[in-house]
């Protein structure tokens, strides 16, 4: 009996937790699916009657729609994928080669060299926003999407090298020792280890790329308007007279689906990932 | 096929200044099979590691062959190892385990063809008895299985030498018995150098044309295991080697005119030299456990208490007191069984004695035993 009604108070706490992280999602789910006529009627209500998906078709150019506001929508989710995929794939290239290094060259220079690593970390991104400014008017890469995948790159680099680190030092080196004996190189030894370390890659593919795609104030400053991704074009809608709230929580609804994709179905990895870098 | 030569090797690991290798000399013939035995920290897979290139090497030189291999990545010695705990490759299966080194090689420039590594990864693997695991796991296979395994991916081709490093350990006493004979027999086979890393001096004595015995980073003795276990060179080498082990005692050494007697006094025994004298005039004197003789109580000999026993099959291991003094002798079961006292003697020929300074055997001879020499401790 007892243990029934432990189960029964976890079952209502969990079902309170969910509904206080969910309900903000789920008012922007009810905003975006508002009629126009309907979003600033008083009081407002969670649940609506009539269901309409004008601010959806009107994101995407379908039907009666603001040409304007949907080709703009179209260029920032490109920009917001292209930067997040080039990011997420340069971090893990330089993730995978500098985790392996520093998992197995112990030396004082490589424990110097992660340790600043490490530093680079807590320092607030907004103290370097300066400085990087003058950088990337110096290379001219202002509002390009190689001049935020760089800043991206140089930030999230070393989570993921840290993540990887921990993976490969989980991988027994009698395994690469061997491959050594065998016949290869240092580095093909470490592409035979590769499949042991994958989760590890995964994790950190995955927090990169979550990091990368929710990124707001970096874009706002070094990705205005060319290279503007999701984040920053949403604020866009709000006009200087009039804010759309449907249009806004339509557009919310297309930025938070890839996240949300993407860690329904690999979360088992992020897990195994996290922790593996949490306990060592 | 290659020896290997060691020229005053020292291994100083970085953080600490202690040498865990100390100037080792060691020649390995060409097709030898040279067991390394020590306990364990002794250094002996360090010196394994060393050879492989997994090591780096502090002092000295290291040779295979012609060739000084020192600074040469372990992929460039043409040697193959045999892992303690086996190191498969997890992800590959059997057969991808055993091609691997082939994958990995080139003979004048030409890789290995896809039919020319399917067919010797099916001899070597007919020749390990794993030809029907080839498509498994290592995950799925049992520990004797994976050492053929590990076996098979180091014989796939033809190394200059073989490296073993406690490659019996994780198995169980029969499988160990069974493997270590495959392995002689595959050592004949191929005919190539095999240095072997052991802790367990039964697998050393049955194994190696030569045995390396180590302690402290310093090898105490290379020879033969039949010169290792009847002539060990000093007090460690006779202490590890042989089981049960070597009984010491403290013996003086008594100068008289025209003989020189050694007194074992715990025991009241005297042993008549006929060779040199030794300089000191305290020495250790040892006998193993089968080189004493149990007669009955009423028999001539020193008396002794039986404390326990253990059987051992067709032998038993008596462990015998006498005050405070303990020492074990071996016996067929049959002949002593719950006997509370025994008298024993000693089979003078095989007596060893001992610098207590140097720990050397002093290599004295024993011509006699005499029983009951001293008052006091008089045979009653």
């Amino acid at each position: 009996m007892c243990k029934r009604k432990r189960l029964c108070a976890v079952i209502i706490t969990s079902v309170l937790i969910i509904i206080y992280s969910i309900l903000p999602v789920g008012w922007m789910i009810r905003t975006s699916l508002l009629d126009k006529s309907e979003l600033l009627k008083s009081p407002a209500r969670f649940l609506i009657k009539e269901i309409s998906i004008d601010n959806y078709k009107q994101m995407l150019g379908v039907g009666e729609a603001n040409i304007l506001t949907s080709r703009n929508f179209k260029t920032a989710f490109f920009n917001s994928v292209k930067e997040a995929l080039l990011s997420t794939l340069l971090i893990i290239v330089i993730a995978v080669l500098a985790g392996y290094v520093f998992a197995r060259v112990k030396t004082r220079i490589t424990q110097i060299l992660f340790v600043l690593l490490l530093v680079t970390m807590v320092l607030p991104a907004y103290s370097v926003m300066l400085p990087l400014y003058r950088i990337m008017i110096g290379l001219n890469l202002l509002d390009t999407v190689t001049g935020v995948v760089l800043i991206y790159v140089s930030a999230f680099m070393p989570l993921a090298i840290w993540i990887m680190r921990s993976f490969f030092e989980s991988v027994p080196t009698g395994i690469e020792e061997s491959a050594w004996i065998d016949g290869s190189s240092r580095i093909k030894a470490m592409l035979l280890i590769l499949p042991l370390a994958m989760p590890g890659i995964i994790a950190a593919a995955i927090i990169s790329f979550l990091s990368v795609w929710s990124q707001y104030a970096i874009p706002l400053v070094f990705a205005s308007s060319d290279a503007q991704p999701l984040t920053v074009f949403l604020t866009t809608l709000s006009g200087k007279s009039s804010v759309n709230f449907g249009l806004i929580s339509a557009g919310g609804m297309f930025t938070i689906l890839p996240p949300v994709i993407i860690v329904i179905f690999l979360n088992r990895f992020l897990v195994s990932g996290l922790t593996k870098g949490a306990v060592k | 096929m290659a020896g290997i030569l060691l020229n005053h090797v020292g291994k100083c690991y970085k953080n600490s200044r202690e040498y865990v290798v100390k100037d080792l000399n060691l020649e390995i013939q060409d097709k030898e099979f040279l067991v390394l035995v020590g306990p364990s920290g002794c250094g002996k897979t360090t010196v394994l590691r060393m050879i492989a290139g997994l090591e780096e090497i502090t002092e000295g030189e290291v040779f295979i062959g012609e060739q000084k291999v020192n600074t040469l990545e372990p992929k460039d010695r043409d040697i193959a190892m045999v892992f303690q705990n086996y190191a498969l490759y997890p992800h590959l299966t059997v057969f991808g385990n055993i091609a691997y080194p082939l994958k990995q090689r080139k003979i004048k420039g030409v890789k290995y063809s896809k039919k020319e590594i399917k067919k010797t990864v099916e001899e070597i693997s007919i020749l390990l008895k794993v030809n029907h695991l080839l498509s498994r796991y290592p995950k799925e296979l049992s520990g004797g299985e994976r050492q053929r395994v590990a076996l098979a991916r180091a014989m796939v081709r033809e190394p200059k030498a073989f490296l073993m490093d406690e490659p019996l350990s994780n198995l169980d006493a029969q499988l160990r018995s069974v493997t270590r004979s495959e392995i002689l027999k595959l050592h004949r086979q191929v005919q190539t150098t095999f240095v072997y890393v052991t802790h367990d001096q039964t697998e050393a004595l049955t194994m190696g044309n030569r045995i390396a015995v180590m302690n402290h980073g310093v090898v105490q003795q290379i020879d033969t295991p039949y010169e290792v276990f009847y002539h060990p060179a000093n007090l460690f080498v006779a202490k590890f080697i042989g089981s049960p082990a070597m009984n010491f005692f403290d013996a003086s050494v008594n100068k008289n005119e025209e003989k020189t007697s050694i007194v074992i006094e715990e025991l009241g025994v005297c042993l008549e030299i006929d060779s040199k004298t030794p300089k000191e005039e305290k020495i250790i004197a040892g006998i193993r456990p089968e080189n004493i003789i149990v007669t009955e109580a009423e028999k001539n000999g020193v008396k002794m208490q039986v404390d326990h026993s253990e059987l051992m099959g067709t032998e038993t291991i008596l462990h015998l007191i006498r005050n405070d003094l303990e020492l074990r002798c071996k016996v067929p079961t049959e002949d002593y069984r719950g006997e509370k006292e025994v008298n024993i003697q000693f089979d003078k020929e095989k007596i060893h004695f001992f610098s207590k300074i140097t720990e050397q055997n002093l290599g004295l001879c024993c011509s006699g035993v005499r029983i009951g020499c001293l008052p006091g401790v008089l045979h009653s």
